[in-house]
Order: C-alpha cells, then sequence, then structure tokens
C-alpha cells in the first residue's frame, strides 16, 4: 500500500473483498482446529488493516506514531481567545433572559472553523500526498498535522459543550 | 474386501441445519437440492411456538402448539418468550416482571451466573434451559424429517445480541445436543434468503422485527459477498409489546398487570395478541372480551385505536434506523431496497411506520416469519462448503472496551467493526513485584463503564515480579464470527503465552456447561420425576386410606358385585403406588375415585343417620 491518505477506494475494496472470499472462516469451517483459528486470526488481521487504511483519522495516527511525532498540545492565541469567549458566553447565559442569539452565534463560529479546519487537514493530506515520503518537508507537514488534528479535537468538543448548554438552558 | 476409490473420499456429510430461535415462533430449515426449505415439526406444522409446558403430570416437557393450549389453562407451568430472558440477570427484567405470566426468581446467592430464573411449579429453569428444550425439539424434528441423527446446526440471533445473549443462545444450543457452528445475526440471515436470486449489486436495509426484539442492518452486495455495513437495534422491542399495549388498553383505568393472577395476565395477553393479529389480516376493528377476576369485560378496538396504541412504540425504531444509516455513511436515498422480516411486518401499521423512517416503499416478503431459517440454512450450507459462490461479512453491534482510570471506557473494537474482529493492548503493572493484573471488559456506547454492560472479567496472573511498570503484558482481544469473546495474553519480554480465563458476567462458565451436560440435566430430570411421584402419591395417599377403611363394610352397603370392582381398582391402585410411575398413579387413582362414588355415598348416609340416631 502506499503511504499516503488519498486511496484507490475501489481497489482497495477489491484486494479486501477478494482475501475475505479466500480467508473467512466460513471457508474452513469443517477443517481442524489450528486451521480454524489461524483463519480466524488471519481474518481478524484483514479486517484490521481495512478498517485502517480507509479511515483518515487511523492513517495520520499511523503515519505520526511511525514518524515518532508525539501528540504534544500545542496552544496557540486562537485557542486561548475562544477560551475566553466561551466562558463569558457561560456568564451571559446566567444573565440574559433570552441567551438564544449570543449562543447562536457561537455555535455558528465553531461549526465555521470545523469546517475550515477540516479544509486544512485535507489541504495537509493533499501536500504530504505531493511531496516525497520522507525527509524533513514530510516531518513538517506531519507535525502540522497533528496540531490540526488537536485543534480540530478542542473544536468539536467545545461545540458539544455549547449544544450540552443549549439544551440546559432550553434552546436544544 | 475390495479398495475402492471410495474409501479415500470425504465420510458422507451429516447434515448442518439452519435454526431461527424466535421470541414466539422458532423454526428449523435445511438447504435441499439448492434451495433452503423448511422441516416440519414433530406437530405437522412449519412452525414451532417457542412456547414449553412443564405438565404435572408426565414426565417429558410438552411444546409447541400443544404447549401453546397450556398457556391459560396452567400458566403457571407455561414458559414463552424466554428470549427476552436470555443472557439476562434478574436484576435487568424485574422491573418488567408482571409482564411474565409465571414466575421470574432471582438466582440462589451461590450462583455466580447471575442468572434469571423462570419457576414452573415445582421446578426452577435457566431461560437457557427452556431454550435448550426448543432447540432439541427442533433437533428432533429435522431428524425426523431427515430420517437421520442431526447434531450440528446454525443459530440465529437478533444483531443487537450482546456477547452474553450469544453465549446463553451457544450454551442452549450445547444443551440439546447441537455443536453450534455458527450464531449468525437474524437480519444478515434474512439478507441471504432474500438476495438470494435478486440483484447481485445494490445497498439494502433490513429491517426485522420479531416477537420481542428489533433489528436494523445496513448492507452491500458484492457479487454474493454480503458486506454488512452497520447494524442497531433493540433487544427489548417487539410484537409482543404490541399486545402489551392492547393489554393495558383493555384494562385502562381499571386493573394493573399486578393486580391480575398468572391464569388471567395469559388470557389478557392471549386476547390482546389474538385481536392484534385478527386485525393485521382483516383490517377491522375487533372485539376482545375477557373474563378477569370472575367479572366479564368487553371492549372492542378498533383499527384506530390499535394504531394509536402501536405508533409510539414502533417509533421508537426510528432512531435506531437513523443511527444505522449514520454509521454506515448513507442517506436514506442511497439504499436501493427495504426489506421487512419478522411477524409483525405483516400489519399495515409496521409497514407504514417503517416506509415513513427511510422514505420509500418497503419490499414485503412472501413469508416473514421464515426467511431467517432460511437464511440460516444457507448459512449452514456455506459451512458445509456446499455452497461457496456467497459469504457473510458482519459486524460487531456493540463497541468493546475495557475499564480505564476512573471508571471510563477505553473502546478497543467499535461498534459495526467487521469480525472477526482484533485490538491489542498492553498492560503493565501499578505496583513493585505486582504479579496479577484485573481486567474488566465491557460492552456498550457510554463513556462511563458503568453505564456499559459488564461482559467479563478476568486476571492477568503470573507476572514476573519486578519494579512497578517494568512488566509488559499484552492482551489481545478477539471477536470470533459468531461475535463472541475470546482473550489471550503474552508477556512481551520473554513471549510466554499466559492463560486467560474469562469469567462471563452473567452466564455459565465452561466448566459449568460441562457439569449441566454431564450430570447436572440428568439429576435435573431425575429430581423432577421425583417431585411428581411424591405429588403423585401424596394426593392419592388419602383417596386409598378411606377406600381400605371402607371395604369391609363394601359388599353390604353396594353389593358383592360393585365391591368387587372397587377391590380391583384398590389393588391397581396399591399395586401402582409401589412403583415410582406417577402418570400410572394418578390413572389408578382416578379409577378409584369413579368406582367408589356410589360408595361413598352409602357410606356418608350411613355416618349421617348414625348421627340423627345417636342425637
Amino acid at each position: 500500500m502506499p503511504r499516503r491518505f488519498a486511496q484507490d477506494r475501489a481497489a482497495l475494496q477489491k484486494r479486501f473483498l477478494d482475501l475475505s472470499r479466500a480467508l473467512h472462516p466460513d471457508r474452513f469451517a469443517r477443517a481442524p482446529e489450528g486451521v480454524r483459528q489461524a483463519s480466524l486470526e488471519r481474518m481478524g488481521l484483514v479486517n484490521e488493516a481495512y478498517r485502517l487504511l480507509t479511515d483518515r483519522n487511523a492513517v495520520r495516527d499511523y503515519l505520526l506514531a511511525e514518524a515518532g511525532i508525539a501528540g504534544k498540545p500545542v496552544r496557540s492565541m486562537d485557542d486561548l481567545e475562544l477560551a475566553e469567549r466561551w466562558f463569558e458566553l457561560q456568564e451571559q447565559v446566567m444573565e440574559l433572559d433570552d441567551p438564544r442569539e449570543p449562543v447562536e452565534k457561537f455555535a455558528g463560529e465553531l461549526q465555521l472553523l470545523i469546517v475550515s479546519s477540516q479544509e486544512r487537514m485535507q489541504e495537509l493530506e493533499k501536500k504530504f500526498d505531493a511531496g516525497e515520503e520522507s525527509g524533513s518537508e514530510a516531518a513538517e507537514t506531519l507535525r502540522e498535522m497533528s496540531a490540526a488534528a488537536q485543534r480540530g479535537n478542542t473544536l468539536r468538543s467545545m461545540l458539544r459543550d455549547v449544544e450540552r448548554l443549549k439544551a440546559r438552558v432550553g434552546l436544544g | 474386501m475390495t479398495f475402492q476409490i471410495g474409501k479415500f473420499e470425504a465420510p458422507a456429510q451429516e447434515p448442518i441445519v439452519g435454526i431461527d430461535l424466535g421470541t414466539t415462533h422458532s423454526l428449523v430449515a435445511i438447504v435441499r437440492n439448492g434451495q433452503p426449505e423448511v422441516l416440519p415439526s414433530r406437530e405437522g406444522k412449519r412452525l414451532l411456538p417457542s412456547v414449553v409446558a412443564v405438565d404435572a403430570e408426565g414426565s417429558e416437557p410438552v411444546l409447541g402448539y400443544e404447549a401453546r393450549k397450556h398457556q391459560i389453562r396452567d400458566a403457571r407451568h407455561t414458559a414463552f418468550s424466554v428470549k427476552r430472558l436470555l443472557g439476562r440477570s434478574y436484576e435487568d427484567v424485574k422491573a418488567k416482571a408482571s409482564e411474565f405470566p409465571y414466575e421470574l426468581v432471582p438466582p440462589p446467592a451461590d450462583d455466580p451466573s447471575g442468572l434469571v430464573r423462570i419457576r414452573l411449579g415445582y421446578c426452577v429453569f435457566t431461560a437457557i434451559e427452556i431454550s435448550a428444550m426448543i432447540l432439541k425439539e427442533l433437533r428432533l424434528s429435522a431428524e425426523a424429517a431427515l430420517g437421520q441423527p442431526v447434531h450440528k446446526a446454525v443459530i440465529t440471533v437478533p444483531a443487537y445480541f450482546n456477547d452474553a445473549q450469544r453465549q446463553a443462545t451457544r450454551t442452549a444450543g450445547r444443551l440439546a445436543g447441537l455443536d453450534v457452528l455458527r450464531i449468525i445475526n437474524e437480519p444478515t440471515a434474512a439478507s441471504l434468503a432474500y438476495g438470494l436470486d435478486k440483484k447481485k449489486q445494490g445497498t439494502i436495509a433490513v429491517y426485522d422485527i420479531g416477537g420481542g426484539t428489533f433489528d436494523i442492518s445496513i448492507l452491500r452486495l458484492h457479487d454474493g459477498v454480503f458486506e454488512v455495513l452497520s447494524t442497531h437495534g433493540n433487544t427489548q422491542l417487539g410484537g409482543d409489546d404490541l399486545d402489551q399495549a392492547i393489554a393495558q388498553w383493555f384494562l385502562a383505568d381499571g386493573l394493573s398487570m399486578n393486580e391480575l393472577s398468572l391464569e388471567d395476565r395469559a388470557a389478557l395477553i392471549e386476547g390482546a395478541e389474538r385481536a392484534k393479529k385478527a386485525i393485521g389480516s382483516s383490517g377491522e376493528e375487533q372485539a376482545i372480551e375477557l373474563e378477569l377476576r370472575g367479572e366479564r369485560k368487553r371492549k372492542v378496538l378498533t383499527v384506530e385505536t390499535f394504531n394509536q396504541l402501536c405508533r409510539p412504540i414502533l417509533e421508537k425504531t426510528r432512531v435506531s434506523c437513523e443511527q444505522a444509516l449514520k454509521d454506515a455513511g448513507l442517506s436514506r436515498e442511497e439504499l436501493t431496497d427495504l426489506v421487512l422480516v419478522g411477524g409483525p411486518t405483516r400489519l399495515p401499521i409496521v409497514q407504514q411506520v417503517a416506509s415513513e423512517i427511510f422514505g420509500r416503499t418497503p419490499n414485503t416478503s412472501v413469508h416473514p416469519d421464515e426467511v431467517v431459517a432460511q437464511g440460516a440454512a444457507i448459512q449452514a450450507d456455506i459451512l458445509a462448503g456446499n455452497t461457496t459462490d456467497l459469504l457473510l461479512l458482519d459486524v460487531v453491534p456493540l463497541s468493546l472496551g475495557i475499564e480505564t482510570y476512573g471508571g471510563l471506557m477505553n473502546v478497543l473494537i467499535p461498534r459495526n467493526t467487521k469480525v472477526p474482529a482484533t485490538a491489542r493492548e498492553v498492560f503493565t503493572t501499578f505496583a513493585d513485584k505486582q504479579t496479577g493484573v484485573d481486567i474488566h471488559v465491557f460492552q456498550g456506547e457510554r463513556d462511563q463503564v458503568s453505564e456499559n454492560r459488564s461482559l467479563a472479567r478476568f486476571k492477568l496472573r503470573g507476572i514476573r515480579p519486578a519494579p512497578a511498570g517494568i512488566p509488559r503484558i499484552e492482551v489481545s482481544f478477539l471477536v470470533d464470527a459468531d461475535g463472541i469473546l475470546q482473550v489471550s495474553a503474552r508477556d512481551m519480554e520473554t513471549s510466554q503465552v499466559q492463560s486467560v480465563e474469562v469469567r462471563p458476567s452473567f452466564g455459565l462458565s465452561d466448566a459449568e456447561v460441562e457439569r449441566m451436560l454431564s450430570a447436572g440435566l440428568e439429576n435435573k430430570d431425575g429430581d423432577k420425576a421425583f417431585k411428581r411421584l411424591v405429588d403423585a402419591r401424596n394426593e392419592a395417599e388419602p383417596i386409598l386410606r378411606a377406600t381400605e377403611r371402607n371395604l369391609p363394610d363394601a359388599d353390604e352397603l353396594i353389593g358383592r358385585e360393585q365391591a368387587d370392582v372397587v377391590r380391583a381398582a384398590v389393588r391397581e391402585l396399591q399395586d401402582a403406588m409401589a412403583g415410582t410411575d406417577p402418570v400410572r398413579i394418578r390413572q389408578t387413582r382416578d379409577q378409584v375415585n369413579r368406582v367408589t362414588i356410589v360408595l361413598a355415598e352409602k357410606v356418608l348416609a350411613r355416618t349421617l343417620a348414625r348421627a340423627s340416631s345417636t342425637r
């Protein structure tokens, strides 16, 4: 398999189905115990590999782990600004009679930020796929990806908190 | 002896049957001449009602339609819908106990399985044992129909069954004398039967609502490979709930189910079920008339009221369907087929709700009760190696994980992962010279393990004494093609494989099953027979003593000829009492009762006459 994000889905699926037809435990139901167990374990590995290869996040985690890039928390001023506004919003909700407007506005902004972080991730994936498989440039791209992934996680978890807040104040 | 080439061929293959072990009905099927075929029950019917009556008389349990007759007459000795109790603890089901017209009891204190018990008269059973009786009946049906022994089977379970429920089904198969080659999911089996001669490509949703369970599965067909993309469901939702809703409506603000006797409950549920089926087939209102607590009550169930009662229950399937579509990464417009499976899908209201959810007209199967068994038979044929152009690729319905710091769930195998599914996790020690690590496995979708279902716990033992954090033990989790967990462990430094004994949280360990197989079942049968014998003797004894007491005067009171008849009957009863056959004791006791009617009258008249003359 090429070490890249964009995979030929059709080829990958065909390979997976061919392997399944050959290795699946259903094909060895009448075989001796040892053969049955071997089929079970191998098919398990094929399923695991197929699952990882069709999941971009899993591919990224794999490449990051391989390059030895640990998911160290990276804090930016953007994050700090966002966090401050989130605390502010929570206070406002307590004070306002109808907190609908500020809550919806913040949620909308978060959604936009999530979309743009997804776009950023796709750009980085393309950049990685277009470049050399190793080398300092690839490592730098992976590092950027790691940061972008964390940013995405932060945004999504904040959006979940906002949804919970909405439900709590009866806006859900 | 001639040397034949045939000698080198594989021995004639034993048949492998497909079994649909249903909440209300069960079936057995097999592929013959390339076509799945339902085998008739020993009652000569296509369906075997999943009902078991343990009669006070006779030593064998009664099953099927015959047992269903007992349901009302003798609710205390009749078990049905036990599938709802499979692999469940008493704590799980006690809130719903009033819905069952038989008594649910907690397990004995010294029983580690935690499984709920069912009391039928003197006898107490697990749902596994009752299910084993149904499976055994199906095995005997298949043997009678095929004219040869049957020991191998594929059994279907709801896709949303958890590990404990699957284990329980497999154990029931073993107790019934079956080698369960595969546990497969009902909607997947149905798709196999449905898609057999249909299109080779497509994306189908199987909406499967049975007596007590609901499943939705989304599959993609690729030239004979049936790939399950996602599955969801509810193991406590089915046609039975519609019956319950009708029953509650019938009682309305009068009585509650709790206040009814077991017999009245059974009659009420049966009446509700009959009305439901009649409305489904006729499309017209139905009157329900029942005598409850000695009072006759009649109510007319209109189609409109019926639909109003059903809708909120059926709407509960919507969230599962939406989640399944989402997990499959599909919109409902991308489906090519919507297939309905299960008896309740005959009801127009069920078809309507399903078509609303998916925004398309459903394909209704000709035999919604039979497609699951047919699919199981096809899977059996695949395992036999006869069918080689079909293959099922199924998934785990629920995420599997382990408890981590703060009682949180660390998911190792997410839901909808293809089976067999593997995952590995490295464990270490927290204290110096620690030699064991406890691992607790859960199944479910919540972040807190306490809100998920405990699946099993085990201890890694024999770890080399070393400073904390130094030993590294890799534990491999494997969910097999039946959806059942296997665990193995290996010391990463020495590569030494460690034995792991997994104790199921709700269920019987292998050793317990072995014990039940070798001795337990026999003993239990023996216990039951003994109780029946004691009962019969206790009932017969007063009659025998009374008759013997008055025998000397019999000639005078009823004449020599009649007295001889009585004496003969008494001798027969005495004989029977000396033996161990409870049925014979009952029969001869009844005979004594019948032939002593005149004698009893005369004795009574004489006693009364003496009493008045002495006054």
